[in-house]
């Protein structure tokens, strides 16, 4: 019947996460840099 | 306001938590199988970068030539929005290329070592080739001179030892009309085409359960219906602007369901590169999948009829106001005993209690099916089985309702409506010798009367050694039919060949007493157009569009004609069409079907035979009693002999054997892959990526493991490289090709 399909590697999963997230994070973090600025 | 989705709450996705934070980013980021449209796309523009100009007007005025959704330009009449997708644009190239140089067809040595796509990619026949015993390759030759050659021994052969063959691959209704025309004319009825490898059963299942041989409803009734079936069907891959229709479906409220041995990837989750937030997240498509075993279909579709019968589900109504066979239905589904039903489809009852029960809930339904039930042994039986399964409910003749036998070619649904068949005359008649007169008196020349050779039944003939002459359109039967070592053997006893085509395949590459190329125009380039017929039936104007030209490529529809002047001159009358609208005109006369046909004379006009939707207000005009007839059929038990596989065939990233990617993204698979389930890699000792060698009774295919989600003791191959595999085996009815075999299966050194 019906398998499942094989995992999916941690490497790729990392790889992959890591090129959306730390673009992500990067971009997170400089709207929070600059929106502190603004309540000096 | 999108309606609630009929059914109880979809299946989850399958796959672990890695494959779900996958799920989580952007355009499918990290995942090994969803589509590269983009990449595909560069990659595009850089293969036609000498003729951009030409290929973005083939875009914007063209009938598509690619699969049977049917387009004009970018645009369809289904949705709103940009229709393209990566098929269409890969076979650009074939209208844009330059031709090769003759040279290279000068000695066929160094080609035979060359795969099909290879070959194509030479470039476009540029002139009239020929080759005769003995010599090693064609050499160039005239029109005239080329004409001569072939009409000479055909004069002397027996009509009956001839055999015309057409491939869609682009073709018009004006060249198939002519080609049928050309054969009869010179006393053959053996004359067929590629619907024989894909659709035969459909014409004959669908007729005799509705009337009429064809889909009965619009691709716009997928759009908001309440259940949308695939049956046996690849959609994501074959007819990829499917997706945007579901992705649309979907966001009214559709329910989905999938049948087929594998659970198709593509049909899981979609990227449709035209919507944004698809484009971004993908769409999810199918809700529920049931994995029925190859050959399981007709049980797992009794089962269900079964289960509607027990809880009342059949639209008694409908059925006993537009139907025959409903007590035999009834007494059948009584006789039906589960456990036959779960050991032949492969599947439990409940799983056929749980289709029953969506179903009967569904207000309307489309049934959609494909190659995954015609090429069967017994494909016209599963087409009744379908038939009949929309029938019960009273799904068809009605808006978001009907059966759609989904075609792969652009103009495929019109060849056969046009006449190209050995049982069927213009306009559906049947071939015998009364209809014969009629032809013959509105064509002022004699037809014979007697059915000819289907495709398999002209191959057989020819392997007797009984068949002396072969006319093939852009076909590849070397390819395309089951045990390919077989075909080779039947093609090397025909004495003459005739390849007519835009590109060069392996079969003009085998020897022969004489084989000749005559080289053909695109659908875009012929003067005065073309029509094709999508699978909506919808027929429509392709006009010629301005561009670089084989200067010696002549239209598809003339070159035959040619031919058969060549042969007697007095043929001048009944085929001297000075264009594709003279063609129009008489297939308006010889087609009632294709009524407005001839008035169709500038870009994007079409006409639709039988309106958006046949049987409409539930009226079978070609049923003799004037109702449908529910045609339930008994299941057969396919029994996989001990120690062997089932084999059977997928399309990867590719447009049927035309052009083919080298590796499928929907699966991350290459072309030599072994598709095969967990279950069966472990008994065999083989993972992924492991070399291994398939045996059937035809021959034996080596190929690379791949594990997926399979049905245990099935395996599948990419066509048509596995056709060394198939044995021939045709359903006996529409002499389809089963496209199947049983193989032993180990690991390769």
């Amino acid at each position: 019947m019906n398998e499942t399909p094989p995992k999916v590697p941690v490497a790729r999963l990392l790889l992959a996460w890591g090129f959306v997230g730390i673009p992500l994070v990067w971009g997170v973090f400089q709207t929070l840099v600059k929106a502190a600025a603004l309540f000096k | 306001m999108t309606r609630p989705r009929i059914g109880p709450p979809p299946e989850p996705l399958p796959g672990g938590a890695g494959e779900k934070l996958l799920e989580l980013l952007p355009f499918g980021i990290g995942k090994k199988s969803k589509p590269r449209h983009f990449l595909d796309m560069m990659k595009i523009l850089w293969e036609n970068k000498d003729s951009l100009g030409y290929a973005y007007r083939i875009l914007n005025h063209g009938v598509c030539d690619g699969c049977s959704l049917g387009p004009y330009g970018l645009k369809d009449n289904v949705i709103d929005g940009v229709h393209l997708c990566t098929s269409r644009l890969r076979l650009l190239r074939l209208n844009t290329m330059p031709g090769l140089d003759p040279a290279v067809l000068a000695d066929v040595a160094p080609l035979l070592k060359k795969k099909n796509e290879q070959l194509q990619q030479l470039g476009r026949l540029p002139a009239p080739m020929v080759r005769r015993k003995g010599e090693p390759g064609f050499t160039r030759a005239t029109w005239d001179e080329a004409l001569e050659r072939v009409a000479a021994p055909l004069r002397k052969i027996d009509p009956l030892r001839t055999a015309w063959f057409a491939t869609s691959r682009g073709a018009t209704n004006e060249g198939y009309y002519a080609f049928q025309k050309v054969a009869r004319v010179l006393g053959s009825p053996h004359v067929d085409y590629c619907a024989r490898l894909c659709h035969a059963p459909s014409s004959f299942g669908l007729a005799d359960v509705f009337g009429v041989g064809a889909p009965n409803c619009s691709l716009k009734d997928m759009i908001g219906t309440d259940l949308l079936v695939l049956w046996g069907t690849n959609l994501a891959n074959n007819q990829p602007v499917t997706t945007k229709y579901m992705h649309y479906a979907k966001k009214e409220g559709t329910r989905i369901v999938v049948v087929n041995p594998f659970r198709e990837p593509g049909l899981e989750k979609y990227w449709v590169p035209s919507v944004a937030s698809s484009a971004l997240f993908g769409t999810r498509l199918m809700d529920d999948f049931y994995p029925v075993r190859i050959g399981g279909d007709i049980a797992f579709m009794n089962g269900v009829l079964k289960a509607l019968k027990a809880t009342d589900g059949f639209d008694r109504g409908f059925l006993k106001e537009h139907a025959s066979g409903l007590e035999e239905l009834e007494r059948k589904c009584d006789a039906w005993a589960w456990e036959k039903l779960e050991e032949d489809s492969g599947l439990p009852r409940a799983e056929m209690e749980k289709f029953a029960a969506i179903y009967q809930e569904a207000k309307s339904a489309v049934f959609v099916y494909s190659m995954g039930l015609t090429q069967q042994e017994f494909g016209v039986e599963n087409v009744r089985s379908i038939a009949t399964l929309a029938s019960a409910r009273g799904m068809v003749g009605r808006e978001k309702c009907g059966v759609m036998a989904i075609r792969g070619h652009s103009g495929v649904q019109g060849g056969a409506e046009v006449g190209l068949g050995p049982d069927k005359f213009p306009g559906g008649l049947p071939v015998n010798p009364d209809n014969a007169k009629k032809i013959s008196d509105a064509w002022g020349t004699a037809v014979p009367g007697t059915k000819g050779l289907a495709t398999p039944h002209m191959m057989e003939a020819a392997h007797r050694g009984e068949i002396d002459f072969l006319y093939s359109i852009g076909g590849n039967l070397l390819e395309t039919m089951p045990d390919r070592r077989w075909v080779v053997e039947a093609l090397l006893k025909v004495g003459v060949r005739v390849h007519q085509d835009i590109i060069v395949n392996t079969s003009m590459l085998l020897e022969g007493d004489l084989v000749v190329l005559l080289p053909a125009m695109t659908r875009y380039e012929m003067p005065g157009g073309g029509t094709s017929t999508s699978t909506e039936r919808r027929i429509r104007f392709t006009p010629e569009i301005p561009g670089p030209r084989i200067a010696e490529a002549k239209a598809e529809w003339e070159i035959p004609a040619l031919l058969a002047k060549r042969v007697d001159a007095r043929h001048e009358k009944s085929l001297g069409w000075k264009g594709p609208a003279e063609i129009r005109d008489e297939i308006e006369r010889m087609v009632p079907l294709y009524k407005g046909i001839a008035g169709l004379k500038a870009e994007g006009e079409w006409v639709q035979w039988g309106g958006e939707r046949l049987f409409e207000g539930g009226r079978f005009e070609k049923m003799p009693d004037g109702r449908l007839r529910l045609l339930p059929q008994e299941s057969p038990s396919v029994v996989i002999p001990p120690g062997k596989f089932h084999v059977t065939t997928r399309r990867g990233k590719q447009f049927n054997s035309m052009v083919q990617g080298a590796i499928d993204p929907l699966t991350g698979n290459a072309r030599d892959a072994v598709l095969m389930s967990g279950k069966d890699a472990a008994e065999l000792g083989v993972k992924t990526g492991d070399r291994v060698k398939l045996v059937s009774d035809a021959g034996e295919y080596v190929g690379r493991a791949a594990i997926v989600p399979l049905r245990a003791r099935t395996i599948q191959v990419h066509w048509p490289e596995g056709n060394v595999l198939m044995t021939r085996c045709y359903d006996p009815i529409s002499m389809e090709p089963n496209f199947k075999a049983f193989a032993t299966v180990s690991k390769a050194p």
